[in-house]
């Protein structure tokens, strides 16, 4: 199928989860309280006098960002299940890879929404200056948000339809995450530090080309965990 | 030399425990298996 | 039927041989210098974590060709291949510290050849997992191999990654490019030990790979629910 058509059909599917999601708005109200609790926790762990909030700053954002991910992901397909909504999508004459590609747009929104809240109350509660870095922090936190939600995203679709789908999505997903994570936890610390771009050119390469290779992967993959 | 030789039994011991319990454990299975 | 034979025979030699190992490493090769008895720990940590990634790999490339042909063959050969794996993982995450904590002093540490094996044995057990939450033969195989291709996948990441981080790991000292520098007697000793594995390895999987092929004819027959 020629491309354009898939991106259409991708598009197609992620605007009606969107909208199913825009309408009710459970969803993503839990999932900003769920940010805002896991940030006010963290508060209560650490010893200010000891370590400073820049240097904690970047792993309270990656922790809040995985339990947040995790949430969505689990949701993803759980839509699909009721009513058999997901055999009427898989009987609509499109390609499967577009369906995927939709799930991925709407998991990505999803997600970006909570980061995007999540990012300036860890300003605000940690007093860490993110305005100055805002344009190499978004890119880092892009890089690594389409990298662990592409492999999550496919895991969902697995998941959804096993016994204990909440229990088994994180397992399966984290040993994923974590390079990811890893790498984004590192930079994160140096652009809050002001140091330059350059310093962490390194991790933005491993990060794009985790991005590339899991998303072609998961575009391959995907027809094989729906097909009946 | 540093006197560890105590780390290096353990270490040997386990090791064989851990291989010869997992045959016996393949052993059992199949037999199962066999006569349900 | 025969298979299963097969299997016991190669894996009893395996185990008569590691003992051959032991009385080898122990009375017959040299004590190293500067970290006395406890480098012997390295006869058998080095063999068990060449088959605990070989196997993984081994995991992926079946799985790859399963999409394609869906043989079910090549699922259990998958399954066996998984399960151990990780019981290799499991003898090279024990051994490790057990060298660990009279070489650096700590039983574990964060180092990246570490952390890389606890991945390797998450991914072992999220994938057995999986499996054993999946009723259904034809999904649950399909799903596997889904799983088993991405973890293929990821096994270079880790490996990069570790390479960035600093390590207190020793260095591969075997598989190294020009002449190797341990001597004659010690590298007789692990090559009869990664011999040792390997015979392990293909004999355990072949007889796992007989179990699966016979609860699957019990499953297909219809005399158990799914194992």
């Amino acid at each position: 199928m020629r491309s354009p058509d898939l991106l259409r059909h991708a598009w197609a599917v992620a605007s009606k989860d969107l909208l199913v999601e825009f309408r009710s708005r459970t969803a993503i109200l839990s999932a900003a309280v769920f940010v805002v609790l896991v940030l006010v926790v963290f508060n209560f762990g650490r010893d200010p006098t000891a370590i400073s909030n820049v240097d904690l700053a970047p792993s309270i954002l990656w922790v809040t960002f995985t339990f947040a991910a995790i949430l969505a992901l689990n949701r993803a397909f759980q839509l699909e299940l009721e009513n058999q909504a997901l055999d009427g999508l898989l009987l609509a004459p499109i390609e499967r890879s577009s369906i995927y590609v939709g799930k991925l747009i709407a998991n990505l929104v999803f997600v970006a929404t909570i980061e995007l809240i999540g990012v300036p109350l860890l300003a605000l509660f940690f007093n860490v200056p993110v305005l100055s870095y805002l344009l190499p922090l978004g890119a880092l936190i892009a890089l690594a948000t389409i990298g662990f939600v592409a492999v999550g995203t496919l895991f969902s679709a697995m998941t959804v339809r096993t016994r204990f789908a909440e229990l088994l999505l994180p397992v399966l997903l984290l040993p994923f995450m974590i390079p990811p994570l890893s790498w984004a936890v590192l930079a994160t610390g140096r652009v809050l530090a002001g140091r330059p771009l350059s310093e962490i050119a390194g991790w933005l390469n491993m990060l794009a080309v985790y991005d590339i290779v899991f998303v072609t992967l998961a575009i391959f993959l995907f027809p094989a965990t729906v097909n009946e | 030399m540093p006197e560890n030789g105590n780390y290096m039994i353990a270490a040997y011991i386990l090791v064989g425990v851990i291989l010869s319990g997992y045959a016996l454990s393949l052993y059992l299975r199949a037999r199962r298996s066999l006569r349900p | 039927m025969r298979m299963l034979r097969v299997g016991r025979w190669i894996t009893a030699i395996g185990l008569a041989l590691l003992a051959g190992v032991y009385v080898r490493a122990l009375a017959f090769t040299p004590i190293e210098q500067s970290q006395g008895l406890a480098q012997k720990i390295f006869y058998l940590h080095v063999p068990a974590a060449i088959w605990a990634e070989t196997a993984m790999i081994l995991v992926g490339l079946a799985s790859i060709v399963y999409l394609f042909t869906k043989d079910p063959r090549l699922d259990r050969f998958a399954a066996s291949s998984a399960e151990v794996g990780t019981v290799f993982c499991a003898i090279v995450l024990t051994t490790g510290p057990i060298w660990g904590k009279p070489i650096w002093g700590t039983w574990w540490t964060w180092d990246a050849r570490l952390t890389f094996t606890l991945f390797l044995f998450l991914l072992y057990v999220g994938y057995l997992l999986l499996r054993s939450a999946i009723p259904d033969p034809a999904m649950r195989a399909r799903y596997a191999a889904v799983l088993g291709i991405c973890g293929m996948c990821e096994v270079p990441f880790i490996h990069l990654s570790v390479y960035m981080f600093p390590t207190l790991h020793p260095m591969p000292i075997v598989l190294q490019p020009g002449r190797p520098k341990l001597p004659w007697s010690m590298l007789s000793t692990w090559l009869l030990s990664l011999g040792v594995f390997t015979l392990l390895y293909v004999g355990f999987v072949v007889q796992r790979y007989a179990v699966s092929y016979f609860r699957e004819q019990l499953e297909a027959a219809g005399e158990v629910g799914h194992a």
